[in-house]
């Protein structure tokens, strides 16, 4: 029992150590947001001043960062739909039929999830180019596919194989067809891996920072290129790339937060279940 | 008989339509076609734009034109310009090009000949002087005898030393010759509030500018006429162990600033003097952000020859992909127009016009003009060719790693000096 | 009643199987077409792009064009690339073995114990789910020289002078840059790692329990062969990433002070977007490409031969 006690001590001291270390630069980050220029130079560093609202106010007055979140949020739901449509319907496949070569599709799909986007951002740009196609939504949209389609494949994948086959037998026998067996029986009970999916997808698209920097420039740009285009040299704008910046994050915790019992299957691609 | 009247009234009504022409143009005239259009201007994170961006709303007033100020800094700048241009999308429609990059820009066809607009009676101001811009810098917007643009800021980099502090510590400037200059360095360096060099020893253009300086500064030259490489003689080889020894006289992370930060510190009264880009004058001089208002003094990159300084300067030129070509060449004429570029004196302005610097009451508020003015007929130039991008690329990373002690001077010149051999040799040169 | 379904299914066993053939590579097929578009054809144009010298900033008629495999020959003659290498396996083992043990012994701890709410939860992950550039700039910010609060604390305690600062230092720069990764990805490991060890069956630990052995021994003999396929796939997925890390670098230092930080993808970008040399920047890629496969296919295969045994 004082085993027992004492570990239980020791875990909550350690976990307080992380929370402390995982937040902090985040909170400080939200005391830059709210500093007026004078104190983000202060040395050394300070911790209490009087607030100010104002790099909030120029960021969008003056900065134009509206457009960027009204950008990221398009992107971000679009391919989220597209790669969650085509990517579920794989997976379903994947996970309850033998096809010829399944393991070679299956190995193929998760490596495309490991390609360096460097090696793809290169041809993007160039084809882009050539096809009139530079700083478009729909660029984007499509480029972000490359690494949430996979993605869905492999968690959905998971999430379908955790579903036992005899509910399609059973819906069959009932006279549901092999579509409708899926449709209003097995993707029913598969909403929490549709949930979990489409939030990392969405998450993942919502941060992406090095295809929507080669790939849009004034009409297509995004908030994490806009964050990065206040680095300007002279006197670098900190208190905006502050607000900015928390701002961004916020949408990002609010949806951990709620997906939260599924986040560490989803990130390890299905393999180890959270 | 009539034929002749006629040709008469022809000719007549030729040098009328003319001189109407000549007598009546207004920017408001001009520009009507072109009311409503927006431009976007992508620029270097310079004084000048920041002017250029204050007084923008005059010029969307009188012209209905509206005009966007996208500012980059070195080398996100041509990292985003290019990005348009090759994909020829056409987002941007003035662009400020430094003038070693003219070279380039005008071989690839991404920059337009200013001849066509230069010509055109109905865009060009009949008041607007062009022998009034100094000629160096007129010559930096031409390629093969073409004029690609406007000069816009005149750039010259030169040794900026805060009178206060030397004569705080008892120490006679400026320096004239580089063992004075490294002398005072040592004096004025007491650590650390004071330092007493700044360096912008970034691996970035900025490390290799400097680094030019102080190569001429001791009879060095980059290559000769014949294309031969000459930085890694024995002249070199002592500028950049001079070069390498000022680190010991300058503040922690150096090697990670390019010249605003430079400013930053001459600013706070952090460094008691540093090779800096004159039209940094107007942020000395601003209450708002600096320490050392009245202070500073303006002197050529101590030599042991000819006085030294170094051309930066840019010009404001047209992409060919952009869609509005016309009212950006207005907008350029205004942008780099006597009245424009006198009234921003002391707000950031660096102007190109030789009338400016006469302006005998501002050369007694600014001491760089004085500065400026001499050293604008000899400054260095920097090679002009494409193939510069590439030699910049190895002489930073070489030289950024000498002042970080990483590399020892011979063998960083040498490394360099092959790469910079190899490319004039692809680029066929020798 | 089983009997009955057995022979329905029976009797349209053949009709079914055939129906199910087409249903089940319908459902495919989407996924396999769109992601060939999207991720094979590239490829194929980098590839392409690889065998010239295109470059941007160059006109048309200077450049040769094909230029067969005189990019991959030139880049492996080139001693920064050969750095850049070194740089990015060094980056990669460093982190992927601190942020494996850090989290291994922090999960063990924590195992059987509470593990905190929803919200604990949420900002234990928080490193990880903050976008890669935001974070950089972050510590861009905490390391800054004159303000930077972790610059500040630390010369508070004597682990860096007033002399440099973290990201201006040959020496100090790549640290601080593996400081942010592990910073951003223990959580991560800590999740997996805890996820994994609560998920391991009781029998073996009670036997060893009754046996009396030593925790050491139960650790070794037990513990991490059981584990085993948790830690590859948590491995994996750490050394693919470190490999390809770009937008934490790209934000502290773009590469610099001198090579200190230059990792791959950040060699590659400014090949293929300050220089403009496409051609040469994709050849690089490739070579990247070839090594990410060769890394992956050994790990993988690891990781299957470890699934098999347990």
């Amino acid at each position: 029992m004082e085993k027992n006690k004492t570990k239980t001590i020791i875990a909550i001291i350690i976990i307080g150590i992380i929370l402390v270390v995982n937040v902090m630069p985040f909170l400080w980050l939200i005391l830059t947001s709210l500093k007026t220029r004078l104190d983000i130079f202060a040395i050394p560093p300070k911790f209490f001043f009087h607030p100010t609202a104002k790099n909030f106010i120029s960021a969008f007055t003056k900065r134009h960062f509206l457009p960027m979140f009204y950008n990221s949020l398009i992107i971000s739901a679009s391919t989220t739909l597209l790669s969650l449509a085509v990517g579920t319907l794989g997976a379903y496949s994947l996970a309850r039929f033998k096809l010829f070569g399944d393991k070679h599709i299956s190995f193929w799909i998760l490596s495309t999830r490991m390609f360096p986007s460097i090696v793809l951002v290169i041809p993007f740009f160039i084809m882009a180019t050539r096809w009139g196609l530079h700083d478009t939504r729909s660029l984007l949209v499509i480029v972000y596919t490359t690494f949430n389609l996979p993605f869905v494949v492999w968690i959905m994948r998971s999430f379908f194989e955790d579903i036992p086959s005899d509910l399609e037998k059973a819906a069959m026998v009932d006279g549901y067809s092999r579509w409708d067996a899926f449709w209003r029986v097995i993707l029913p009970l598969s909403a929490p891996g549709l949930v979990t999916t489409a939030i990392l997808c969405f998450i993942f698209s919502w941060n992406e920072f090095l295809f929507a920097n080669v790939l849009t420039a004034a009409m297509a740009k995004t908030v994490p290129v806009g964050i990065r285009g206040l680095v300007t040299s002279r006197a670098i704008e900190w208190g905006e790339i502050a607000a900015v910046a928390t701002l961004q994050v916020i949408p990002v915790l609010v949806f951990t937060f709620a997906v939260q019992k599924y986040i560490i299957r989803g990130l390890t691609l299905g393999a180890v279940k959270g | 008989m009539k034929l002749k009247s006629l040709i008469l009234l022809g000719v007549m009504i030729l040098v009328l339509g003319m001189t109407s022409i000549a007598f009546g143009w207004s920017l408001e005239e001009a520009a009507k076609p072109y009311a409503g259009v927006t431009l976007r201007f992508i620029t270097e994170t310079t004084p000048p734009s920041y002017w250029v961006e204050e007084v923008v709303p005059e010029f969307e007033k009188a012209t209905g034109i509206k005009v966007i100020v996208e500012r980059q800094a070195h080398p996100h700048l041509e990292e985003k310009a290019l990005m348009d241009f090759a994909s020829k999308t056409g987002i941007y429609d003035v662009f400020n090009f430094d003038y070693s990059w003219t070279g380039k820009y005008v071989k690839a066809g991404y920059i337009e000949p200013f001849e066509q607009y230069m010509d055109n009676p109905a865009l060009v101001n009949p008041d607007n002087a062009l022998d009034d811009f100094y000629p160096r810098m007129w010559e930096g917007t031409m390629w093969d005898g073409k004029a690609y643009g406007y000069p816009f800021d005149s750039v010259i980099q030169y040794l900026f030393w805060n009178k206060a502090v030397y004569d705080k510590y008892g120490v006679a400037g400026p320096p004239k010759k580089p063992d004075e200059w490294m002398d005072t360095m040592q004096k004025l360096n007491h650590p650390p509030e004071l330092y007493g060099t700044g360096m912008m020893a970034k691996r970035h253009l900025s490390v290799v500018c400097e680094w030019l300086c102080i190569l001429w500064a001791f009879q060095g030259e980059f290559y000769d006429d014949n294309y031969n490489v000459k930085f890694n003689d024995e002249n070199g080889v002592k500028a950049t162990e001079f070069y390498k020894k000022m680190a010991e006289f300058a503040p922690p992370g150096v090697t990670t600033w390019t010249w605003d930060d430079v400013s930053t510190a001459l600013q706070q009264g952090t460094v008691a003097q540093s090779v800096q880009w004159d039209e940094n004058y107007g942020s000395m001089e601003n209450p708002e952000e600096s320490r050392v208002v009245g202070q500073m003094r303006y002197a050529p990159v101590p030599s042991y020859g000819d006085p030294v300084s170094h051309y930066g300067g840019s010009s404001l030129g047209i992409p060919t992909s952009s869609k509005n070509k016309e009212a950006a060449f207005l907008f350029i004429q205004w942008a780099t127009s006597q009245d424009i570029q006198l009234r921003g004196v002391g707000h950031g302005s660096s102007p190109t016009r030789m009338s400016v610097y006469g302006v005998q009451e501002l050369r007694d508020k600014f001491p760089s003009f004085a500065a400026t003015d001499e050293a604008a007929a000899s400054t260095g130039w920097r090679p002009r060719i494409p193939e510069w991008d590439d030699m910049v690329e190895t002489l930073a990373l070489e030289i950024n790693s000498v002042i970080a002690g990483a590399k020892d001077v011979k063998s960083a010149l040498d490394t360099s000096a092959a790469k910079v051999e190899e490319l004039l040799k692809t680029g066929g040169y020798k | 009643m089983s009997l009955k379904k057995l022979s329905v299914f029976q009797r349209f066993g053949f009709w079914i199987s055939s129906t199910e053939t087409k249903f089940k590579w319908a459902l495919l097929l989407p996924t396999i077409i769109l992601l060939a578009i999207i991720t094979v054809y590239p490829t194929i144009y980098a590839f392409n792009l690889s065998l010239s010298d295109y470059n941007l900033a160059r006109a048309a008629d200077t450049l040769k064009g094909y230029i067969g495999l005189d990019n991959f020959r030139n880049i492996l003659k080139d001693p920064t690339f050969w750095s850049s290498l070194r740089t990015t396996i060094t980056f990669t083992v460093v982190v992927v073995v601190v942020e494996f043990f850090l989290g291994l012994c922090i999960a063990l701890i924590l195992q059987g114990t509470v593990t905190g709410s929803r919200i604990v939860r949420t900002f234990i992950l928080l490193p990880m789910i903050m976008a890669p550039i935001v974070v950089g700039l972050t510590w861009t910010y905490l390391y800054q020289s004159e303000f930077g609060l972790v610059t500040f604390i630390l010369r508070k305690l004597h682990l860096m002078s007033y002399a440099t600062a973290p990201l201006a230092d040959i020496t100090s720069a790549l640290p601080a840059l593996m400081v942010v990764d592990i910073w951003q990805w223990t959580p991560f490991l800590i999740m997996v790692l805890l996820a994994g060890l609560e998920a391991l069956p009781t029998a073996p630990y009670e036997a060893a329990r009754i046996d009396k052995a030593s925790p050491f021994l139960v650790f070794r003999k037990i513990t991490l062969p059981l584990l085993q396929p948790v830690i590859l796939i948590v491995l994996v997925l750490r050394i693919m990433d470190a490999i390809r890390v770009f937008d934490i670098v790209y934000a502290l230092t773009e590469g610099g002070p001198g090579e200190a930080t230059d990792v791959l993808s950040m060699f590659i970008y400014r090949n293929a977007f300050y220089l403009w040399g496409i051609g040469k920047a994709s050849a690089i890629s490739f070579i990247l490409l070839y090594i990410i496969m060769i890394v992956s296919v050994i790990l993988v295969n690891l990781l299957s031969r470890a699934k098999q045994t347990v």
